[in-house]
Protein backbone atom coordinates (compact mmCIF):
# COMPACT_ATOMS: atom_id res chain seq x y z
CA UNK A 1 0.00 0.00 0.00
CA UNK A 2 1.12 3.24 -0.59
CA UNK A 3 0.95 6.36 1.54
CA UNK A 4 -0.54 10.04 0.41
CA UNK A 5 1.49 12.59 1.21
CA UNK A 6 -0.92 14.08 4.12
CA UNK A 7 -0.80 10.31 5.58
CA UNK A 8 3.24 10.63 5.70
CA UNK A 9 3.04 13.99 7.22
CA UNK A 10 0.46 13.20 9.88
CA UNK A 11 2.73 9.93 10.80
CA UNK A 12 5.71 12.26 11.03
CA UNK A 13 4.59 14.81 12.93
CA UNK A 14 2.36 12.54 15.44
CA UNK A 15 5.09 10.55 15.88
CA UNK A 16 6.90 14.01 17.19
CA UNK A 17 4.25 14.62 19.91
CA UNK A 18 4.78 11.25 21.37
CA UNK A 19 9.10 12.24 20.93
CA UNK A 20 8.09 15.09 22.97
CA UNK A 21 5.55 13.09 25.59
CA UNK A 22 8.43 10.66 26.45
CA UNK A 23 10.54 13.52 26.76
CA UNK A 24 8.51 14.85 29.34
CA UNK A 25 8.02 12.07 31.05
CA UNK A 26 11.33 11.38 31.33
CA UNK A 27 12.42 15.35 32.38
CA UNK A 28 13.83 16.47 29.18
CA UNK A 29 11.76 19.37 28.30
CA UNK A 30 14.06 22.32 28.55
CA UNK A 31 11.60 24.15 31.27
CA UNK A 32 12.26 21.00 33.24
CA UNK A 33 15.99 21.41 32.80
CA UNK A 34 16.81 24.39 35.17
CA UNK A 35 18.94 25.90 32.72
CA UNK A 36 21.74 23.61 33.26
CA UNK A 37 25.53 25.27 33.07
CA UNK A 38 26.96 23.44 31.22
CA UNK A 39 27.69 24.10 27.11
CA UNK A 40 29.76 21.66 24.47
CA UNK A 41 30.50 22.36 21.11
CA UNK A 42 32.89 19.96 20.29
CA UNK A 43 34.58 20.51 16.97
CA UNK A 44 31.08 21.13 15.00
CA UNK A 45 31.83 24.23 12.67
CA UNK A 46 27.52 24.66 12.96
CA UNK A 47 27.42 24.24 16.83
CA UNK A 48 30.91 26.80 16.98
CA UNK A 49 28.21 29.34 14.69
CA UNK A 50 25.49 28.91 17.15
CA UNK A 51 27.35 29.47 20.63
CA UNK A 52 29.00 32.49 18.78
CA UNK A 53 25.77 33.98 18.10
CA UNK A 54 24.66 33.10 21.84
CA UNK A 55 21.41 31.31 20.30
CA UNK A 56 21.47 27.95 22.47
CA UNK A 57 23.14 30.21 25.54
CA UNK A 58 20.21 32.38 25.45
CA UNK A 59 17.38 29.91 24.83
CA UNK A 60 18.16 27.44 27.77
CA UNK A 61 18.81 29.99 30.22
CA UNK A 62 15.78 32.36 29.87
CA UNK A 63 12.78 31.31 31.72
CA UNK A 64 10.56 32.61 29.26
CA UNK A 65 12.25 31.23 26.10
CA UNK A 66 12.89 27.92 27.49
CA UNK A 67 8.77 27.80 28.41
CA UNK A 68 8.18 28.29 24.50
CA UNK A 69 10.43 25.61 23.42
CA UNK A 70 8.78 22.10 23.31
CA UNK A 71 5.31 23.68 23.41
CA UNK A 72 5.68 25.52 20.63
CA UNK A 73 7.34 22.30 18.56
CA UNK A 74 4.24 20.90 19.94
CA UNK A 75 1.83 23.65 18.42
CA UNK A 76 3.25 23.25 14.87
CA UNK A 77 2.81 19.08 15.04
CA UNK A 78 -0.73 19.63 16.18
CA UNK A 79 -1.32 22.02 13.63
CA UNK A 80 0.16 19.69 10.98
CA UNK A 81 -1.60 16.70 12.12
CA UNK A 82 -5.20 18.63 12.20
CA UNK A 83 -4.07 20.77 8.80
CA UNK A 84 -1.39 18.36 6.76
CA UNK A 85 -1.84 20.46 3.68
CA UNK A 86 -0.93 23.30 5.78
CA UNK A 87 2.83 24.36 4.37
CA UNK A 88 3.67 27.01 6.91
CA UNK A 89 4.35 24.54 9.89
CA UNK A 90 6.51 23.00 7.89
CA UNK A 91 8.86 26.43 6.97
CA UNK A 92 8.57 26.92 10.60
CA UNK A 93 9.40 23.68 12.03
CA UNK A 94 12.70 22.82 10.65
CA UNK A 95 15.29 25.75 11.40
CA UNK A 96 13.67 25.51 15.18
CA UNK A 97 13.93 21.89 15.47
CA UNK A 98 16.93 22.19 14.16
CA UNK A 99 17.99 24.70 16.77
CA UNK A 100 16.11 22.92 19.62
CA UNK A 101 18.13 19.84 19.11
CA UNK A 102 21.45 21.21 19.09
CA UNK A 103 20.60 23.53 21.93
CA UNK A 104 20.02 20.20 23.82
CA UNK A 105 22.80 18.39 22.67
CA UNK A 106 25.18 21.09 23.44
CA UNK A 107 23.73 21.07 27.40
CA UNK A 108 23.79 17.28 27.36
CA UNK A 109 27.09 17.40 26.52
CA UNK A 110 27.15 15.07 23.99
CA UNK A 111 25.92 15.18 20.73
CA UNK A 112 23.45 12.37 20.23
CA UNK A 113 21.84 11.28 16.57
CA UNK A 114 19.02 10.23 17.63
CA UNK A 115 16.94 12.60 17.09
CA UNK A 116 18.94 13.13 13.31
CA UNK A 117 15.59 11.34 11.90
CA UNK A 118 13.30 14.39 13.02
CA UNK A 119 15.94 16.77 11.32
CA UNK A 120 16.47 15.52 8.19
CA UNK A 121 13.01 14.56 7.36
CA UNK A 122 12.12 17.74 9.21
CA UNK A 123 14.04 19.62 6.57
CA UNK A 124 12.52 17.36 3.91
CA UNK A 125 8.99 18.38 4.28
CA UNK A 126 9.76 21.87 3.73
CA UNK A 127 9.47 20.41 0.28
CA UNK A 128 6.31 18.27 0.67
CA UNK A 129 4.33 20.05 -2.04
CA UNK A 130 7.14 21.07 -4.30
CA UNK A 131 7.64 19.49 -7.41
CA UNK A 132 11.36 18.52 -5.76
CA UNK A 133 10.14 16.55 -2.96
CA UNK A 134 9.81 13.06 -4.93
CA UNK A 135 13.68 13.62 -5.47
CA UNK A 136 14.64 14.98 -2.06
CA UNK A 137 12.82 12.11 -0.20
CA UNK A 138 14.55 9.53 -2.65
CA UNK A 139 17.76 11.18 -1.64
CA UNK A 140 16.88 11.22 2.01
CA UNK A 141 16.44 7.60 1.50
CA UNK A 142 19.73 6.63 -0.10
CA UNK A 143 21.23 9.03 3.23
CA UNK A 144 19.66 6.69 5.59
CA UNK A 145 20.90 3.59 3.86
CA UNK A 146 23.99 5.46 3.67
CA UNK A 147 24.00 5.91 7.84
CA UNK A 148 23.16 2.61 8.26
CA UNK A 149 25.51 1.10 6.14
CA UNK A 150 28.26 3.06 6.57
CA UNK A 151 27.96 1.75 10.71
CA UNK A 152 28.84 -1.11 9.84
CA UNK A 153 31.96 -0.48 7.77
CA UNK A 154 33.02 1.62 10.47
CA UNK A 155 33.11 -1.89 12.97
CA UNK A 156 34.48 -3.37 10.05
CA UNK A 157 37.07 -1.45 8.91
CA UNK A 158 38.84 -0.62 12.55
CA UNK A 159 38.24 -3.99 13.19
CA UNK A 160 36.06 -3.81 16.33
CA UNK A 161 33.80 -6.02 14.73
CA UNK A 162 36.73 -9.17 14.35
CA UNK A 163 37.27 -8.86 18.01
CA UNK A 164 35.84 -11.65 20.07
CA UNK A 165 35.84 -9.92 23.64
CA UNK A 166 34.79 -6.03 21.59
CA UNK A 167 30.84 -6.72 22.82
CA UNK A 168 31.77 -8.11 26.45
CA UNK A 169 33.62 -4.77 26.95
CA UNK A 170 31.10 -2.59 25.38
CA UNK A 171 28.58 -4.02 28.21
CA UNK A 172 31.10 -3.44 31.08
CA UNK A 173 31.49 -0.04 30.12
CA UNK A 174 27.70 0.48 29.09
CA UNK A 175 26.16 -0.97 32.37
CA UNK A 176 29.04 -0.18 35.07
CA UNK A 177 26.49 1.57 37.31
CA UNK A 178 23.32 -0.37 36.31
CA UNK A 179 24.89 -3.76 37.48
CA UNK A 180 25.31 -2.27 40.76
CA UNK A 181 21.86 -2.34 41.26
CA UNK A 182 20.36 -5.68 39.68
CA UNK A 183 17.28 -5.94 40.90
CA UNK A 184 16.73 -2.39 39.77
CA UNK A 185 16.26 -4.03 36.20
CA UNK A 186 15.10 -6.98 34.62
CA UNK A 187 17.83 -8.32 32.35
CA UNK A 188 20.43 -7.56 34.55
CA UNK A 189 21.43 -11.23 34.86
CA UNK A 190 21.41 -11.66 31.17
CA UNK A 191 24.18 -8.59 30.87
CA UNK A 192 26.59 -10.19 34.03
CA UNK A 193 26.09 -13.80 31.85
CA UNK A 194 26.89 -11.90 28.17
CA UNK A 195 29.88 -10.31 29.81
CA UNK A 196 31.05 -13.20 31.21
CA UNK A 197 30.52 -15.26 27.85
CA UNK A 198 32.05 -13.53 25.08
CA UNK A 199 31.82 -15.28 22.13
CA UNK A 200 27.70 -15.28 22.92
CA UNK A 201 27.62 -11.68 22.71
CA UNK A 202 30.33 -11.14 20.35
CA UNK A 203 27.64 -13.33 18.07
CA UNK A 204 24.72 -10.27 19.27
CA UNK A 205 27.43 -8.01 17.30
CA UNK A 206 28.34 -9.83 14.47
CA UNK A 207 24.11 -9.94 13.95
CA UNK A 208 23.87 -6.12 14.82
CA UNK A 209 26.76 -5.82 12.07
CA UNK A 210 24.79 -8.01 9.54
CA UNK A 211 21.34 -6.00 10.18
CA UNK A 212 23.28 -3.27 9.26
CA UNK A 213 25.14 -4.45 6.05
CA UNK A 214 21.39 -5.39 5.08
CA UNK A 215 21.28 -1.57 4.25
CA UNK A 216 23.47 -1.85 1.55
CA UNK A 217 20.64 -3.45 -1.01
CA UNK A 218 18.59 -0.35 -0.96
CA UNK A 219 21.57 1.13 -2.77
CA UNK A 220 20.20 -1.22 -5.79
CA UNK A 221 16.61 -1.90 -5.18
CA UNK A 222 13.27 -1.18 -3.48
CA UNK A 223 11.84 -3.98 -3.50
CA UNK A 224 13.31 -4.95 -0.53
CA UNK A 225 12.24 -1.85 1.53
CA UNK A 226 9.88 -3.79 3.73
CA UNK A 227 13.07 -6.16 4.91
CA UNK A 228 15.30 -3.21 5.77
CA UNK A 229 12.28 -2.02 7.79
CA UNK A 230 12.36 -5.15 9.99
CA UNK A 231 16.31 -5.08 10.13
CA UNK A 232 15.49 -1.32 11.35
CA UNK A 233 13.06 -2.22 14.12
CA UNK A 234 15.22 -5.59 15.30
CA UNK A 235 18.89 -3.58 15.44
CA UNK A 236 17.15 -0.81 17.77
CA UNK A 237 15.17 -3.28 19.34
CA UNK A 238 18.54 -4.60 20.29
CA UNK A 239 20.13 -1.87 20.74
CA UNK A 240 17.49 -0.87 24.08
CA UNK A 241 17.45 -4.57 25.35
CA UNK A 242 21.02 -5.10 25.18
CA UNK A 243 22.79 -1.38 25.55
CA UNK A 244 19.20 0.45 26.90
CA UNK A 245 20.41 2.69 24.87
CA UNK A 246 16.75 4.65 23.56
CA UNK A 247 16.88 5.20 19.52
CA UNK A 248 13.46 5.07 19.43
CA UNK A 249 13.37 8.94 17.37
CA UNK A 250 16.10 8.03 15.06
CA UNK A 251 13.47 5.04 14.15
CA UNK A 252 11.02 8.22 12.25
CA UNK A 253 14.13 7.75 9.59
CA UNK A 254 11.64 4.22 8.89
CA UNK A 255 8.94 6.51 7.13
CA UNK A 256 11.65 6.43 3.89
CA UNK A 257 11.02 2.75 3.11
CA UNK A 258 7.58 3.21 3.05
CA UNK A 259 6.59 3.49 -0.45
CA UNK A 260 4.78 6.97 -1.35
CA UNK A 261 1.98 7.83 -4.12
CA UNK A 262 4.15 10.86 -5.07
CA UNK A 263 7.03 8.88 -5.96
CA UNK A 264 6.94 8.26 -9.59
CA UNK A 265 8.92 5.50 -9.80
CA UNK A 266 6.51 3.83 -8.25
CA UNK A 267 3.47 4.71 -10.50
CA UNK A 268 3.01 4.10 -14.20
CA UNK A 269 5.02 5.56 -16.66
CA UNK A 270 1.72 7.37 -18.19
CA UNK A 271 1.11 9.23 -14.85
CA UNK A 272 4.85 10.70 -14.58
CA UNK A 273 3.93 13.32 -16.98
CA UNK A 274 1.40 14.12 -15.43
CA UNK A 275 1.11 17.38 -12.64
CA UNK A 276 3.16 16.08 -9.52
CA UNK A 277 -0.15 17.48 -7.39
CA UNK A 278 -2.52 14.88 -8.43
CA UNK A 279 -0.96 12.63 -6.78
CA UNK A 280 -0.99 14.01 -3.22
CA UNK A 281 -4.34 13.24 -1.22
CA UNK B 1 10.60 18.43 -13.27
CA UNK B 2 12.47 20.58 -15.49
CA UNK B 3 15.93 19.04 -17.10
CA UNK B 4 17.48 22.14 -15.34
CA UNK B 5 15.78 22.32 -12.58
CA UNK B 6 16.77 17.95 -12.15
CA UNK B 7 20.23 19.09 -12.95
CA UNK B 8 20.66 21.62 -10.15
CA UNK B 9 19.34 18.64 -7.69
CA UNK B 10 21.92 16.04 -8.73
CA UNK B 11 24.94 19.04 -8.42
CA UNK B 12 23.19 19.33 -4.97
CA UNK B 13 23.28 16.25 -4.21
CA UNK B 14 26.90 15.59 -5.76
CA UNK B 15 28.33 18.34 -3.27
CA UNK B 16 26.69 17.13 -0.20
CA UNK B 17 28.08 14.22 -0.93
CA UNK B 18 31.85 15.33 -1.19
CA UNK B 19 31.12 17.66 2.15
CA UNK B 20 30.58 14.04 3.54
CA UNK B 21 33.35 12.73 2.03
CA UNK B 22 35.54 15.53 3.47
CA UNK B 23 34.09 15.22 6.91
CA UNK B 24 34.56 11.38 6.84
CA UNK B 25 38.09 12.40 6.28
CA UNK B 26 38.61 14.75 8.52
CA UNK B 27 37.15 12.40 11.13
CA UNK B 28 34.97 14.97 12.92
CA UNK B 29 31.38 16.18 12.36
CA UNK B 30 29.71 19.11 11.24
CA UNK B 31 25.85 19.37 10.84
CA UNK B 32 24.60 18.07 8.33
CA UNK B 33 27.74 15.91 7.83
CA UNK B 34 27.46 13.17 10.56
CA UNK B 35 29.79 9.69 11.28
CA UNK B 36 27.82 7.03 12.40
CA UNK B 37 31.16 4.86 13.86
CA UNK B 38 29.49 4.92 17.48
CA UNK B 39 30.86 1.45 19.36
CA UNK B 40 32.89 1.01 16.32
CA UNK B 41 36.49 1.64 18.00
CA UNK B 42 37.92 -1.19 19.17
CA UNK B 43 37.64 -1.29 23.61
CA UNK B 44 40.95 -2.60 25.00
CA UNK B 45 41.20 -4.88 28.29
CA UNK B 46 40.58 -2.44 31.44
CA UNK B 47 41.21 -4.14 34.45
CA UNK B 48 39.34 -1.37 36.69
CA UNK B 49 36.54 0.86 35.49
CA UNK B 50 35.71 4.43 37.10
CA UNK B 51 32.77 6.69 37.14
CA UNK B 52 31.45 9.55 38.49
CA UNK B 53 28.59 8.66 41.31
CA UNK B 54 25.83 10.92 43.10
CA UNK B 55 25.37 10.09 46.49
CA UNK B 56 22.68 11.54 48.65
CA UNK B 57 23.15 11.86 52.57
CA UNK B 58 26.09 9.55 51.89
CA UNK B 59 23.94 6.39 49.71
CA UNK B 60 24.62 6.16 46.32
CA UNK B 61 21.58 6.90 44.03
CA UNK B 62 20.27 4.90 41.40
CA UNK B 63 19.26 6.63 38.32
CA UNK B 64 18.45 3.84 36.45
CA UNK B 65 14.32 3.78 35.47
CA UNK B 66 12.91 2.22 32.34
CA UNK B 67 13.54 4.12 29.71
CA UNK B 68 16.87 5.43 28.82
CA UNK B 69 16.78 8.99 27.70
CA UNK B 70 16.91 10.74 31.06
CA UNK B 71 19.73 8.21 32.13
CA UNK B 72 22.03 9.07 29.25
CA UNK B 73 21.30 12.70 30.16
CA UNK B 74 22.83 12.20 33.60
CA UNK B 75 25.16 10.46 32.59
CA UNK B 76 26.74 12.64 30.01
CA UNK B 77 26.37 15.30 32.93
CA UNK B 78 28.00 13.59 35.04
CA UNK B 79 30.79 12.39 32.69
CA UNK B 80 31.32 15.90 31.52
CA UNK B 81 31.90 16.71 34.99
CA UNK B 82 34.21 14.04 35.50
CA UNK B 83 36.45 14.77 32.44
CA UNK B 84 36.28 18.80 33.44
CA UNK B 85 37.54 18.15 36.69
CA UNK B 86 40.34 16.05 35.60
CA UNK B 87 41.61 19.27 33.55
CA UNK B 88 41.32 20.83 36.65
CA UNK B 89 38.35 22.88 35.14
CA UNK B 90 40.17 24.17 32.01
CA UNK B 91 38.20 23.03 29.31
CA UNK B 92 40.17 21.13 26.44
CA UNK B 93 37.81 22.60 23.59
CA UNK B 94 40.01 25.89 24.32
CA UNK B 95 43.11 24.00 22.90
CA UNK B 96 41.09 23.84 19.31
CA UNK B 97 39.42 27.57 19.11
CA UNK B 98 42.57 28.97 20.17
CA UNK B 99 44.11 26.80 17.18
CA UNK B 100 41.32 28.25 14.89
CA UNK B 101 41.02 31.71 16.15
CA UNK B 102 44.31 32.61 18.24
CA UNK B 103 45.08 33.21 21.86
CA UNK B 104 42.52 35.94 23.96
CA UNK B 105 39.79 35.44 21.03
CA UNK B 106 36.72 37.48 21.81
CA UNK B 107 34.64 33.93 20.70
CA UNK B 108 36.26 32.09 23.38
CA UNK B 109 34.41 32.52 26.43
CA UNK B 110 31.00 31.90 24.30
CA UNK B 111 32.84 28.22 23.15
CA UNK B 112 34.39 27.08 26.12
CA UNK B 113 33.13 26.18 29.97
CA UNK B 114 34.16 28.73 32.38
CA UNK B 115 36.13 27.30 36.06
CA UNK B 116 32.70 28.61 37.19
CA UNK B 117 31.21 25.46 36.60
CA UNK B 118 33.01 23.59 38.96
CA UNK B 119 30.16 25.54 41.53
CA UNK B 120 27.34 25.87 39.24
CA UNK B 121 27.06 22.46 38.63
CA UNK B 122 26.49 20.55 42.18
CA UNK B 123 24.05 23.63 42.48
CA UNK B 124 22.26 22.77 39.16
CA UNK B 125 22.27 19.31 40.31
CA UNK B 126 20.57 19.69 43.63
CA UNK B 127 17.79 21.84 41.71
CA UNK B 128 17.38 19.48 39.14
CA UNK B 129 17.01 16.25 41.19
CA UNK B 130 14.85 18.63 43.42
CA UNK B 131 12.63 19.14 41.09
CA UNK B 132 12.30 15.52 39.96
CA UNK B 133 11.85 15.03 43.92
CA UNK B 134 14.45 12.97 44.26
CA UNK B 135 16.06 15.37 47.08
CA UNK B 136 14.94 17.44 49.69
CA UNK B 137 15.90 20.67 51.22
CA UNK B 138 18.71 19.80 53.39
CA UNK B 139 20.29 16.65 52.19
CA UNK B 140 23.69 16.45 51.61
CA UNK B 141 24.56 16.01 47.69
CA UNK B 142 28.10 14.38 46.86
CA UNK B 143 29.56 13.55 44.15
CA UNK B 144 32.31 10.68 43.99
CA UNK B 145 34.78 9.41 41.25
CA UNK B 146 34.27 5.55 42.29
CA UNK B 147 36.59 2.28 41.07
CA UNK B 148 35.42 -0.94 40.12
CA UNK B 149 36.40 -4.52 39.32
CA UNK B 150 34.49 -7.34 37.43
CA UNK B 151 33.71 -10.11 39.82
CA UNK B 152 31.32 -12.74 37.61
CA UNK B 153 29.90 -10.20 35.53
CA UNK B 154 29.31 -8.07 38.22
CA UNK B 155 31.18 -4.91 38.91
CA UNK B 156 32.66 -4.63 42.50
CA UNK B 157 33.70 -0.96 43.72
CA UNK B 158 37.52 -0.80 45.18
CA UNK B 159 37.18 2.63 46.24
CA UNK B 160 35.69 6.34 45.78
CA UNK B 161 36.89 9.87 46.61
CA UNK B 162 34.64 12.82 47.36
CA UNK B 163 35.23 16.05 44.04
CA UNK B 164 32.17 18.02 45.35
CA UNK B 165 29.41 18.31 47.36
CA UNK B 166 26.78 20.69 48.07
CA UNK B 167 23.45 21.04 50.43
CA UNK B 168 20.46 21.04 48.66
CA UNK B 169 18.53 24.93 48.98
Amino acid sequence: MQWTNARLQRFFFGSFVLLLAMRFYEGLWFMQLLAPPFHYVSADNFYWLLHILTLPQTWIQSNYLTCLAEPLLLLIALAKIARPQWMLPNYVFAPLFTLYFTTFNSVQTHHAHDMLGFFFLGWGLVFARSSYFPFVWKALRYYFCFAMLSAALWKIGRGSVFEIEQMSRILQQQHLHLLQYPDSHPLSSLYAWLIEHPTWSWSLLLFGTFLELLFVIGFFTKRYDRLLLVALLLFFAGDYLLLNLSFIAFLIFGLLLIPLKSDFSSVPASLDKKPETQTFA
Amino acid sequence: MKTATRYRLYVLAGLFVLGQLFFFYKGVETLPFYNYGMYSAPIAAKDTFQQLEIYIDGQAWNYHRPTALAVDFIESQLDFYNNLERHDFKDPVRHTVRRRFGENSAWEPLLINSPEVKQAFPEWLGRYLKARGQVESGQKLALKRCRYIYQAGYPQRVACTEVAHYAVD
